[in-house]
């Protein structure tokens, strides 16, 4: 009886614990987010002034931060906001969008490329797979600023500056690394017998890829196409060299200008709540599968 | 396979799977090695050349290389680089797993935690800087608020501005937004240990912490290794943007780290060749990283799939 006691009440203590720890990580992780997104539905003064003010109730709420972003528009009210607004703010949407454009191409050429590659990995067996493979990865260590300075020549040389080809194949080659790992583990997990009864049965190695192994390894795709993804709409160095023009720009480089001293607080908020949309909302939507493959569970 | 499709003999391209492998890997090969291989071949060429003020002239040997080694700024900004990466690599080891520990504990909010990781995971890099810049301003950031309202400041600081606090506040925003992927890969590492072990320990009257340094950390090896690993090369590609944003390498030098100085030598500056030997010193750093880590800590057998 005793005995079930302390064990009860150690469960209990347990219990207390894990959800303070819970509430203390979850603190850490999202009030930075929190906080990025108070303030873009605050107003300009209330976030210049002290204290900050973390509630967002009705008097200090205003929506002038997105309407310029969206619109363009400026508020009807406060010279002192509206000098704020700084020109690079109505670029914000278009760097969006290049992004997005960007990061849509890459991840269908990781797809496209990557999907037998990472096939053949994983099932060929010829000399050198395990070398070229990690030859493959091991770019990934390369820092972008070891390469970024005669990346920039080379571009200027051949007319692709501020364009978004030029970064289009750049990303696609430092992604690709990244989706082979990935996709390999995926396609290995694939019971080899389905493989080798439709070989059997006079399938093709294409065949097989197209309608035994994809099905089945669908989570992967989705993991690596997502990964993909993120990597190429939120790559920065690059981005900030090999595009000058504000319309050229992607979202980090032009996100990266912004909001310097003097302009609006509220601006810059609401500007990365709008950048942060797309990847957030794909997290949201694959969250299985990105957990899945962060974790590497590859089934 | 039919027969007589692999009698082609010698030719590796003879058997069809060999065929076919080459023309699936070829073309990721080919994109991978002429973006990352050409431009870092051109970068070494770079740096045995004379490029002052952004013009390639003659070859001099290993003049800029000379001349970078004789720049106190150049040798200082190694050593913050390293103190960067250390920190920051112990710093999002300890709470990553910290994080993961509790996830593992398979309750309630487990599934919450994992959700909550994702979200900096997803956060480009340049927002995390601006939000943290936000967080560090010095008249209405909510760090100053905090500290100052609960009395561990008398007044408003400027963590940004300050030599002594400006790489504190680097690494901070580093291992905030770097936590999430090892938490994750300590998560699957800890579910592959067999609760068994824990209980059989518990029965045998082991204390936590001997169960922590007896089981658990042995047993995550293969783990640890790899996140020590990824997150030195996170640590070291991806603070750029922190910098850049938040400190612009100042106060003075103070947060000026080897990537930072890549860039200020070369596009502000415009000295191409030190800047390149710089780049070509950065990518040396890195394998001689990689490579202690791998000779360190190599368990018997590194299973990556």
């Amino acid at each position: 009886m005793r005995r079930q006691d302390t064990i009860s009440g150690r469960r209990r203590r347990k219990a207390v614990w894990l959800a303070l720890m819970t509430v203390l990580i979850g603190m850490y992780l999202l009030f930075p987010l929190v906080w990025m997104a108070l303030s873009s539905f605050q107003d300009e003064r209330v976030l210049q002034s002290r204290p900050p003010r973390v509630l967002l109730t009705p008097d200090i709420f205003t929506l002038d931060h997105y309407n310029f972003l969206l619109t363009g528009r400026m508020p009807e009210t406060g010279i002192m906001v509206q000098a704020m607004y700084t020109m690079s703010g109505t670029y914000v949407l278009p760097s969006v969008v290049n992004s997005l454009v960007i990061a849509v191409t890459v991840t269908l050429g990781n797809l496209i490329l990557g999907i037998p590659a990472a096939h053949a990995f994983a099932r060929v067996r010829f000399r050198g797979n395990r070398t070229l493979f990690m030859a493959l990865f091991a770019t990934r260590l390369l820092p972008a600023l070891s390469i970024v300075v005669p990346m920039f020549i080379i571009v200027s040389r051949i007319g692709l500056l501020d364009t978004k080809l030029a970064l289009m194949v750049i990303y696609l080659a430092i992604t690709l690394p990244f989706t082979l790992w990935l996709l390999r583990g995926y396609f290995a997990h694939v019971p080899r017998e389905l493989e080798e009864a439709a070989r059997v049965d006079g399938a093709g190695r294409f065949t097989v890829l197209w309608r035994i192994v994809l099905p089945v390894a669908k989570p992967g795709l989705i993991a690596s196409a997502v990964f993909a993804f993120m990597l190429s709409y939120g790559e920065f160095p690059f981005a900030l060299i090999l595009t000058q023009s504000l319309a050229s720009r992607t979202m980090p480089a032009l996100m990266a200008g912004i909001g310097y001293y003097g302009s609006s607080r509220g601006m810059v908020a609401a500007a990365s709540v709008l950048s942060f949309a797309p990847p957030l909302v794909l997290a949201a939507l694959f969250r299985r599968q990105l957990i899945d493959g962060l974790t590497q569970r590859f089934e | 396979m039919p027969a007589g499709a692999s009698t082609r003999a010698g030719s590796i391209l003879a058997k069809p799977d060999h065929r076919y492998a080459a023309v699936s890997i070829l073309p990721s090969v080919l994109v991978v090695f002429a973006v990352v291989i050409y431009p870092l071949i051109y970068a070494v060429m770079m740096s045995f050349r004379d490029s002052r003020m952004g013009v390639l002239g003659g070859f001099i040997g290993l003049a800029n290389y000379a001349r970078l080694f004789s720049d106190v700024e150049f040798r200082l900004a190694i050593v913050r680089t390293l103190v960067l990466t250390v920190i920051a690599v112990a710093l999002v080891i300890v709470i990553s797993l910290g994080v993961a520990m509790v996830v593992n504990e398979r309750f309630r909010g487990s599934s919450f935690i994992k959700l909550a990781l994702l979200l900096p995971y997803a956060l480009p890099g340049t927002l995390s800087a601006l939000i943290w810049r936000w967080m560090y301003d010095p008249s209405y950031g909510i760090l100053n608020a905090v500290l100052y309202h609960t009395g561990f400041i008398k007044e408003y600081v400027t963590f940004t501005g300050d030599p002594r606090t400006a790489m504190g506040a680097i690494i901070l925003a580093h291992v905030w937004k770097f936590v999430p992927y090892s938490a994750f890969l300590f998560v699957a590492g800890l579910s592959s240990i067999p609760p068994g072990l824990y209980e059989a320990a518990r029965i045998d009257g082991a204390s936590s912490l001997t169960i922590f340094r007896k089981i658990t950390l042995p047993l995550l090896a293969p783990a640890m290794q790899l996140a020590l690993i990824v997150q030195t090369v996170f640590a070291v590609l991806y603070h750029f943007g922190l910098v850049y944003i938040i400190t612009g390498g100042g106060p003075g030098r103070a947060t000026t780290t080897l990537p930072w100085y890549v860039y200020s030598e070369t596009f502000r500056f415009m000295q191409f060749g030190r800047g390149s030997a710089a780049a070509v010193v950065l990518a040396l750093i890195m394998l001689v990283f990689i490579y202690v880590y791998l000779v360190a800590l190599s368990p018997k057998e590194r299973t990556v799939s």
